[in-house]
């Protein structure tokens, strides 16, 4: 607004200035806050007594309230004076009101409906500058409603031919703000022919404001504008080539770099042009920019700054189109200059960059090897910022020639290296060692490497993967066992080193056995004297490879049987079952123990879990759409969803690993391990129940043949959380008691979810259409209170949960409550579940539930007469709508008890007299929430044989989700 | 002990920083005023950081710091704390980040003699004054006359009166004794009263030539019992012996003959000396009594009427009055009407401020107020806490707690006649009515 405006007076306020030089001369806060108070008693009494106080006076009084609220005071008047000054003729007044409000109120403000009409008048005012204070406003405190209102009459704004420039790019950043705020608001079908017209606008204060409303546009959705593509080239060429540019937009030499820059940006979002003509034109354009910065000298920090933010965008934009290659060498060649000058930022960025340029294709990364000294020394920059980057640019320039270099500079600088950076630094090299290992033995080398230099860092993930790598590979096991024992001899080793060389000489120690210097026994020794100042985890995984010993060395059997003994009243429940089960697993049948005992089978050969460890890591200091260069070509949602996907793996990875000699891992050690159990003490057989119980429980197994006994024992599902790690037959009694307590709770609508000497945890739910309340109740039953208390929930697809806070600290003998809302929005297979942890005095504990949601509790009643229901009944047939299930039931068939459970627990409708045979059940409910909003009807059918006590469940419904979840549910709660 | 003394300002710029003991640094400093002045929760006058604690009090816009790392006794610190004011005030009038540094030489040497290894010295401003003098210069042409009299300081700073020196001559013999009392209140809307105490201190000003014995006499209930018992004909008159709760003396005073039979006898100091501290909290004459009724009528409107009734016989006047009537903080228009002084909406105060300058004896006044509030934008505002009215006043010649002094014997060698007076006042301190 560089014109001079007739309505703006030049008044000044007097008392207004006084009161300001009054408060900043104010000797010390004291002082101020007096004279504040006293200015707000003033200026309550003026707006309450005069009732007729003229425009001028307000707009004072409003100043001096505004700047009292922006010095920190609260204000909790004056807001309806503000509204008022809105409404004045004059600019002045008009002005201030505005300001105050966009400054006191905010989207969400009760007073906001009362000034929608403020706004309204006003951008209908022929009144340029009543119109731009309108949309000003609407860009601080525009929210959903205001959206609604007004957004025609924006928009006819910013197309308007007779708007000028200035109300134009307010009308601009006041959609995008309303798009912020409602995101998906602007449509392209809708608007992107007249959004794309006013880029013909010749004013670039409008083309700026614009590009910023389209970027954000294209970042949420490329798709559908990129018709703005030509018109965007077209500018740009405008620019860079042909030099048309107003004066006044030139910042230091650099012609209007901010529109440039969003021009690139822009262009970013979209593939190269199809069009040879178009990408010509755009390579010239690059050319021009990089010519042009050639040509320029370097002047002050400000010209610098501008120049090379435009560099940066087209670089960006290079990399993107990946096309050219004169271009791309240039690109190489600059970044090469980037990463060496002195300035911190712009090393930052080049290294940025490089690293994005060296991912981009071989020649790309052959491209910038020459630089790979320069990089290095990056890793000893001040700035750990830089140092990041380094490393990145370093993993992404790794190849097979280099990679022993690289790897070998990353160790000697690991040691040196920053605690912030070493986790990220142990992931890159034993990724890189994994990816570009031209033999095992080396690679066997790095890690253990890693392992002695930065133990603490090494995640499980890693050890696991040479675990498996030295199991699935022959030739490396016996040089894989001398290299461990000999790093097992030094005093004080890491307790990961611990881990891998129990496993490693367990599975492979026979293969060194027979040096002297590596005798079994020696092996046992070394081992054992780590054993005492060992995690209970790794003495668990210790005792494991002691069994191993014993069927390896019988000469072993002795020490390790005193070991066993020692433990076999152990606190811990874990070791103490692996010592009692070993001792006799060792002392019993030596069939046995050798089968059980054999050497482990190679491992499945999965996708490497730590590759994805990186992809998460990597760039994540960008805005993801953009960063990669690529974001086009990934667009963000695939990006998200392979983080879940990752997490699994390793889950499953550190469950197959955490028990590597695992009784549980494929088909054949398992009956051997049913077997183990007959031989323990009774307790170790009620152990069988439960899991057998959990696989009723668990909605995958049961899809399985019930009964067979051929199913195997690995942990039923990646998120079931009574799944714990001890899936080898190690299943507690309180385990049990869990899944009794989920199992009742399913069918009632209270009662105890979880119960130990600690901490009980009591349930009631109501259901209310879609709607449901939980009422969780934490009781501390020990004699200590629980702190840190803290409970996650986890949603799951169909059904959110919103939980309200809770106190951190329960009392001893107190008891807290919390209340979680939820609502049902489409059909869902999983159960929600819950975590909760707090830390009593010794130690730390973590508690996973399952939370009784299930989909029968929103079921419906649907009353049915026998003719409606054979007609709907035949509509449905073929699976998967329809399943059809034979099982047999723990208990004599008991049509009554079915009934019960069916109508009173499942909410489920039992027709009666439809089946003329008492011994057949028929039934029906409504799911009100199918996923198309439709409500979904089910239909079931129960005959039983009481004879032969078997029972036949069919069920049809519209949905094969519901289906297969009926089913479960059903076989579960009746048999 | 005290490992240092530090003087701030209120910004937290060390003025003044003395270290006794090498187990702290000066850097701590700092680390009182990020973790105390700089922070906005509600201050307390110890705080621990780390395993240093700070005890500290705030005088004319000064902190004045004592540093520890020991299991320091509290009180002692601050004991010394306020002693150090008193010091200070005594040499240079007042106290304030100009006199401080002014006289920063004059401070580093007083802080010398009063501490010593962080253990309290000398606390006594008149033996202090004997040696550490504000003329520059003085001690630079040290004749032989002047020495003598040095080394006499030391004998006199070390024996058993170090208060007072023997060769004091006055022409005029007098004596004045101020009785000084402050009654704290706390009274519920209905007129219950909830706390109610006295704090009251006997300031001497002894103008007396050579080692003068005194003995005080006031009217302790126990006193007075064990005098009815050994002499029943004598204590026909004086049966109104007051309860004093809790009572401390100045180190002139003999405790030890105290301890025995109740007796106060001393030698005072020259000049001016508090003689003795004491608290009585029954039997108390409250001055005035304050009768306050304040009605919220809706959201905007508030009327009070507040009647204040003096408690003392009408011969006697309280002067300087001054009552607090707090008012919501959206106030806008106060209409006030009163029957003697001056009332005002004081926004600064948050309240109505009336002024009586003199209040006669056994009388009335009230004051009526209307008070227009603005209405807030937000609705869900708390209510008003209604604080309480507070009272400020001073009346001659009254004691709230019903003290008086008996008699002061003085035996000098000389065996002059002193001339004495004997003055009372009672001030408020917290004298406050919920309303």
């Amino acid at each position: 607004m560089s014109t001079p405006n007739p309505n703006i007076a030049k008044t000044s306020m007097r008392g207004l200035t006084n009161f300001i030089s009054d408060l900043r001369n104010a000797p010390s806060k004291e002082n101020e806050e007096k004279r504040v108070t006293k200015e707000m008693a003033h200026i309550r009494k003026e707006f309450k007594e005069n009732k007729n106080i003229d425009g001028y006076a307000r707009r004072k009084y409003v100043c001096k309230l505004i700047y009292m609220y922006m010095l920190g005071y609260e204000l909790d008047f004056g807001h309806m004076e503000a509204v008022t000054l809105l409404s004045s003729t004059k600019f002045s007044e008009k002005q201030i009101g505005y300001i105050s409000i966009a400054i006191l109120l905010h989207e969400q403000h009760e007073m906001l409906p009362l000034i929608i009409n403020s706004f309204k008048e006003d951008l209908l005012a022929r009144n340029d500058y009543f119109q731009s204070l309108a949309l000003a406003a609407i860009c601080n405190i525009g929210g959903k409603e205001v959206a609604e209102f007004l957004s025609p009459l924006i928009q006819k704004l910013l197309i308007a031919n007779t708007s000028s420039p200035m109300v134009k790019k307010r009308a601009a950043l006041a959609i995008l703000r309303m798009n912020r705020k409602n995101i998906g608001f602007v449509t392209p079908d809708q608007w992107v022919e007249r959004l794309v017209s006013v880029l013909d606008d010749s004013d670039f204060g409008v083309l700026n404001s614009l590009m910023s409303l389209l970027i954000e546009l294209a970042s949420e959705n490329p798709i559908g504008w990129e018709s703005a593509i030509p018109k965007v080239i077209q500018l740009l060429k405008k620019i860079a080539i042909n030099k048309e540019f107003p004066k006044e937009y030139t910042y230091y030499h650099i012609a209007c770099p901010w529109l440039q820059v969003k021009l690139l940006k822009f262009l970013r979002y979209f593939p190269p042009p199809e069009d040879s003509q178009g990408g010509q034109v755009l390579n010239e354009i690059l050319n021009a920019i990089f010519s042009q910065s050639e040509s320029a000298k370097a002047g002050t920090v400000n010209h610098k700054n501008s120049l090379n933010a435009v560099l940066f965008e087209a670089i960006n934009l290079i990399i993107h189109l990946d096309s050219d290659p004169t271009l791309l060498k240039q690109t190489s060649s600059l970044l090469g200059r980037f990463i060496t000058v002195k300035e911190t930022n712009i090393r930052y960025l080049g290294l940025a960059t490089m690293s994005h340029f060296a991912n981009l294709s071989n020649e790309t990364s052959i491209m910038i090897k020459k630089y790979q000294d320069t990089v290095l020394l990056s890793l000893k920059d001040a700035d750990i910022s830089i140092r990041r980057r380094a490393l990145d640019l370093l993993y992404g320039m790794c190849d097979k020639n280099t990679c022993k270099h690289i790897v070998a500079e990353l160790l000697s600088y690991l040691q040196t290296a920053d605690y912030a950076i070493r986790e990220e630094l142990v992931i890159k090299i034993a990724n890189l060692a994994e990816k570009f290992a031209s033999n095992y033995s080396w690679y066997v080398d790095v890690i253990l490497q890693l392992i002695t230099t930065a133990g603490d860092f090494v995640s499980d993930d890693i050890w696991f993967r040479v675990v498996k790598i030295v199991t699935n590979h022959e030739d490396i096991q016996a040089y894989a066992a001398s290299t461990v024992f000999t790093a097992l001899q030094s005093r004080n080793c890491h307790e990961t080193l611990i881990k891998v060389g129990g496993y490693i000489l367990g599975e492979f120690g026979h293969l060194i056995a027979d040096s002297p210097q590596s005798s079994p026994l020696i092996q046992f020794n070394i081992l054992h004297s780590k054993y005492g100042t060992c995690s209970p985890s790794t003495k668990a995984l210790l005792l494991s490879t002691y069994a191993k010993f014993v069927n390896l060395f019988p000469e072993l059997t002795q020490p390790t049987q005193e070991v066993f003994k020692q433990h076999s009243n152990y606190i811990d429940a874990e070791i103490q079952q692996r010592a009692c089960e070993y001792l006799n697993l060792t002392s019993l049948n030596e069939d046995l123990m050798q089968t059980v005992l054999d050497v482990i089978p190679a491992f499945s050969e999965k996708d490497n879990s730590n590759n994805n460890n990186i992809n998460s890591s990597n760039g994540n200091s960008q805005d993801p759409r953009v960063s990669s260069g690529s974001g086009y070509h990934t667009p963000p949602p695939q990006q998200q969803y392979q983080q879940p996907v990752q997490q699994q793996q390793s889950n499953n990875n550190l469950q197959d690993l955490l028990d590597p000699f695992g009784l549980g891992l494929g088909g054949s050690p398992q009956p051997a391990q049913q077997q183990v159990a007959q031989y323990q003490q009774p307790q170790q057989q009620i152990v069988m129940q439960p899991q057998q119980i959990q696989q009723q429980q668990s909605p995958q197994e049961v899809q399985s043949p019930f009964g067979s006994g051929t199913h195997n024992f690995s942990p039923s599902s990646p998120n079931g959380p009574s799944s714990p790690i001890n899936s080898g037959g190690a299943i507690d009694p309180l385990q049990l008691k869990i899944l009794i307590s989920f199992k009742r709770l399913c069918l009632a609508s209270e009662g105890v979810l979880y119960e130990d000497n600690m901490l009980q945890v009591g349930l009631k739910s109501e259901y209310q259409g879609s709607q449901g309340r939980l009422m969780l109740y934490y009781g501390n039953s020990s004699a200590f209170p629980l702190t840190n208390f803290n409970v996650t929930f986890n949603s799951v697809s169909g059904v959110q949960l919103q939980p309200q806070s809770i106190a951190p600290v329960i009392q001893p003998k107190a008891q807290i409550q919390q209340p979680v809302t939820f609502s049902c929005t489409s059909e869902f297979t999983e159960t929600p579940t819950v975590v909760i942890n707090f830390l009593t005095p010794g130690k730390p504990i973590t508690i996973h539930l399952k939370l009784p949601i299930i989909m029968s509790k929103f079921f419906d009643p649907l009353k049915l007469n026998s003719g409606d229901f054979f007609a709907k009944w035949k509509t449905i047939s073929g699976k998967p709508l329809e399943i059809q299930e034979v099982f047999k039931p723990t208990k004599p068939v008991d049509i009554n008890q079915f009934t019960k459970v069916l109508s009173d627990g499942l909410n489920i409708t039992v027709l009666k007299g439809v089946d003329p045979n008492p011994n057949n059940i028929v039934a029906a409910c409504l799911y009100p929430f199918g996923s198309n909003g439709q409500p979904i009807q089910c239909y079931i059918r129960i005959e039983s044989n009481p004879q032969a006590n078997m029972c036949r469940v069919t069920i049809r419904t519209q949905s094969a989700v519901l289906t297969n979840t009926l089913k479960s549910l059903l076989i579960a709660h009746l048999q | 002990m005290i490992s240092a003394l530090f003087l701030m300002n209120g910004k937290g710029e060390v003025l003044i920083s003395r270290i006794y003991r090498d187990d702290i640094s000066r850097g701590v400093a700092n680390a009182f005023r990020l973790e105390v002045i700089g922070s906005k929760e509600t201050r307390s006058p110890v705080k621990l950081i780390g395993s240093t604690s700070f005890m500290y009090i705030k005088v004319g816009g000064i902190y004045i710091v004592g540093v520890s790392r020991q299991n320091v006794n509290a009180c002692m610190v601050f004991e010394v704390l306020h002693q150090l004011v008193d010091i200070f005030k005594s040499y240079f009038d007042t106290l304030d980040e100009d006199a401080i540094k002014n006289n920063f030489v004059l401070v580093y040497e007083l802080l010398d003699e009063i501490l010593d290894f962080g253990y309290p010295q000398n606390c006594s401003t008149d033996v202090l004054k004997l040696y550490i003098t504000q003329g520059q210069g003085k001690l630079k042409s040290l004749d032989k006359l002047k020495q003598d009299k040095i080394s006499k300081i030391t004998i006199q700073a070390t024996g058993t009166t170090p208060w007072r020196t023997p060769d004091i001559k006055h022409k005029k013999n007098e004596l004045y004794i101020d009785v000084i009392e402050s009654v704290n209140l706390l009274m519920s809307a209905e007129g219950n009263i909830l706390r109610a105490d006295v704090s009251g201190q006997v300031m001497m000003k002894c103008y007396l030539s050579g080692m003068p014995e005194c003995k005080f006499g006031m009217n302790d209930k126990i006193i007075m019992d064990k005098e009815k018992g050994s002499v029943p004909a004598r204590s026909q008159r004086r049966t109104n012996g007051i309860e004093i709760d809790d009572i401390t003396f100045h180190q002139c005073v003999r405790l030890g003959k105290f301890d025995t039979d109740r007796t106060i006898s001393f030698i005072p100091p020259d000049g001016e000396f508090e003689l003795m501290r004491y608290r009585t909290t029954e039997h108390i004459n409250l001055p005035f009594k304050v009768i306050p009724i304040v009605r919220e009528m809706g959201r905007t409107r508030l009327e009070c009427s507040v009647t204040v009734k003096s408690n003392f016989s009408s011969k006697m006047f309280g002067s300087n009055v001054k009552i607090i009537i707090p008012t919501p903080k959206n106030t806008a228009v106060c209409k006030i009407v009163v029957a003697a002084g001056k009332a005002k909406y004081m926004p600064e105060q948050d309240g109505i401020i009336w002024r009586i300058k003199r209040f006669p004896g056994d009388t009335e006044f009230t004051l009526r107020a209307e008070v227009e509030l603005m209405a807030s934008v937000n609705l869900d505002k708390k209510t008003w806490s209604r604080p309480p009215i507070s009272m400020e006043f001073q009346v001659t010649m009254f004691t709230a707690s019903g003290f008086h002094v008996r008699f002061l014997k003085v035996v000098e060698k000389s065996n002059y006649t002193p001339i004495k007076w004997v003055r009372y006042l009672t001030k408020a301190g917290t004298y406050q009515n919920r309303i």
